[in-house]
């Protein structure tokens, strides 16, 4: 089945377009899914929800620009909805903007599981801004506008977050934990 | 090997490209998602269909009542009208005693016991001791009696099992004093007082007086079929009926803003259903009217999309919720904002896709129309025109882009009743005297829909209607 086959037969809700839809992004959406994510069972339930949406919503898919963009927004929007509206409890400041961008740790090899869980381990809007701004190349702006956090807030966090991760990894490399 | 590198770099290069494969149990239950959304479609859809049935059945049900309450009367009347001896209140009392005492009347295969009970029964013809007897079984014994007084006893023999049908027409009484029988249905295998009496040839006499009353039973019966026809008319008519609505409008404007005046508009195509009653005023005119429930939106683009105060948000929204709301407006509005102005608080919201805002709104229509038929054969064709009483339902207005979507409140300039002027043609097809098939194409223009006289959007509806119409 070709892409624009799958594509038409999931607006027309054909079960096979659906299972070849899932098979052909299952892997990389379930990435996204788990990054966003607090651990692998949540994270299994958000990818349910985001093909459901997909399956719902591929009518709307306007055959322009990239389908794997679409189902990738797709997914994040709905791991956000979930976790957008989880407070923060901090003593700090939110606003309080710490420079971390040039943050460095040693690399020795350090598995992919454990940087994925450490990052899984953060609090939530911590998470959802570091994954956000890091990995998908979302601007300040635009998390302040999909999480309806200040650009202040979401600087903060992701400075908040790259604090924790690098501690964890230091600690890590210290005493191999 | 030891290396330093940048937090972010770090992530990014291990994270960002990583694919890892689902446990199998997420496709299994995505896929009992999909069927369950699936059955819940096809049960609101039931519902629905379900809801315009049980309105029909409904209608039946009283019309079956009334037609039998109808039907009931006019035997009586017959009745009074044809009899001149005191048999006939006898039978008019017993018309409502129900059937279980029918069968115990007759389930006798007792020679001697048949004879005992018709013996006192002709006796008391007149008397009250009939009263109690059902008029089935009234006849039956009458039908009895007369062949028990012409010596052929074999025939009021075993295994009567007699019925009465047309139990509205009375058994009247010659001038001999016998009763002429009514048409009698005979069970099967059971051997019967007609067919013995044919058997025995006994008396010719007797049967042709059965066969004389049988005629005239069926003279009876073909002047009240003509009483009936020139009495009912069939005047009312039962049309549910579902129609594709496109909704748009006839000038330039925009319902919900002036600044969205000369943005692109776009009618959708929603449905309306519900039910409609017509009565014949004459052979071609009838009054009609009905309920639907009709559905209409329309979505406005060029637009963008920030997250502001309710403060500069469009007046014509009321919004759900307080605070910090989604904002819509014309496109360009916010790059073009005056920083002291009200846009400058508006963050613009960063979504794929083209931005909509959408109307959607539902009316409880109530019709009041007149129709002229100009032919009338297999296929017609109907004129029609009038005037709908529009009553606000749902009132909702939403936008989208992309795959975002968010309903921000209903509007606040909207009429809660409001009036439409109709018109339209009706196309049928007769596929019986009493069933028909309607297509009737409908132009509804909304006389005041808007509380804002300022709105200058003109919106009009067009719907095909089609259905079946009973008529009763």
């Amino acid at each position: 089945m070709t892409l624009d086959q799958i594509i038409q037969g999931c607006k027309k809700k054909d079960a096979r377009a659906q299972a070849e839809l899932y098979k052909r992004y299952s892997g990389v959406l379930y990435a996204i899914c788990l990054r966003y994510s607090p651990n692998k069972v949540e994270a299994e339930d958000n990818l349910q929800d985001a093909f459901i949406t997909i399956f719902n919503k591929a009518m709307q898919f306007k055959d322009k620009g990239s389908f794997e963009g679409w189902v990738k927004r797709i997914t994040v929007n709905t791991v956000l909805q979930k976790y957008r509206k989880q407070k923060v409890f901090s003593l700090t400041d939110e606003a309080q903007i710490e420079d971390t961008a040039d943050q460095q740790v040693v690399d020795n090899g350090l598995p992919l599981d454990y940087l994925l869980s450490i990052i899984q381990e953060l609090p939530h809007r911590y998470r959802l801004v570091f994954t956000m701004y890091v990995m998908d190349g979302y601007s300040h702006k635009e998390i302040g506008a999909l999480l309806e956090i200040s650009d202040g807030t979401s600087k903060s966090n992701l400075a908040r977050a790259r604090k924790i991760l690098k501690t964890k990894i230091d600690h890590y490399n210290k005493e191999g934990l | 090997m030891k290396q330093k590198k940048n937090i972010d770099q770090l992530f990014n290069e291990r994270l960002a490209n990583h694919q890892e494969a689902p446990a199998s149990l997420v496709w299994d239950n995505i896929q009992a998602r999909l069927e369950k959304d699936k059955k819940d479609r096809v049960i609101a859809l039931w519902y629905r269909i379900g809801g315009v049935a049980a309105s029909l059945a409904l209608m039946f049900y009283l019309l079956v009542s009334f037609g039998n309450t109808q039907s009931n009367s006019i035997v009586e009347q017959q009745i009074d009208a044809k009899s001149d001896n005191n048999t006939t209140p006898k039978i008019n009392e017993t018309l409502e005693i129900k059937l279980p005492e029918y069968n115990s009347g007759i389930t006798s295969t007792n020679k001697e016991a048949q004879h005992q009970k018709i013996k006192p029964q002709i006796k008391s013809k007149d008397n009250t001791v009939a009263k109690k007897q059902i008029i089935a079984v009234s006849k039956q014994e009458n039908t009895i009696t007369e062949i028990a007084d012409s010596k052929n006893p074999v025939t009021a023999s075993k295994n009567l099992a007699l019925a009465v049908v047309k139990s509205k027409n009375s058994p009247v009484l010659n001038e001999n004093n016998q009763q002429i029988i009514e048409t009698v249905v005979v069970a099967p295998n059971s051997d019967t007082a007609i067919t013995k009496t044919e058997k025995n040839n006994t008396i010719s006499a007797e049967k042709q007086s059965i066969f004389e009353a049988i005629k005239e039973q069926q003279q009876l019966e073909s002047k009240e079929a003509v009483a009936d026809k020139s009495t009912q008319k069939n005047a009312w008519e039962i049309a549910p009926n579902v129609a594709p609505v496109y909704f748009n409008t006839l000038s330039q404007g925009s319902s919900i803003d002036a600044s969205f005046a000369d943005n692109t508009q776009k009618g959708d195509i929603n449905i309306s259903y519900g039910i409609g009653v017509r009565y014949a005023l004459s052979d071609r005119l009838k009054i009609r009217s009905g309920i639907n429930n009709v559905a209409l939106s329309y979505s406005t683009s060029d637009i963008e999309l920030g997250d502001g105060p309710i403060s500069a948000a469009l007046t014509s929204i009321n919004y759900n919720k307080e605070g910090i709301v989604v904002i819509a407006q014309d496109l360009g509005t916010f790059s073009n904002q005056n920083q002291d102005g009200p846009f400058g608080e508006i963050t613009p919201k960063s979504t794929n896709g083209e931005a909509f805002i959408n109307q959607n709104i539902s009316y409880y229509e109530v019709p009041l129309e007149l129709s002229y038929t100009v032919f009338d054969s297999a296929f017609g064709l109907d004129i029609i025109g009038g005037v709908s009483t529009l009553v606000l339902g749902d009132n909702q207005v939403s936008v989208t882009a992309g795959d975002y979507s968010e309903v921000l409140g209903s509007a606040n300039n909207l009429s809660s009743i409001s009036f439409a002027s109709n018109i339209g043609l009706g196309l049928h097809y007769k596929m019986s005297s009493r069933f028909r098939f309607n297509v009737e194409p409908m132009f509804k223009y909304q006389l005041n829909p808007y509380t804002d006289t300022s709105v200058s959007y003109k919106p009009y509806y067009l719907g095909v209607y089609t259905g079946l119409s009973f008529k009763f």
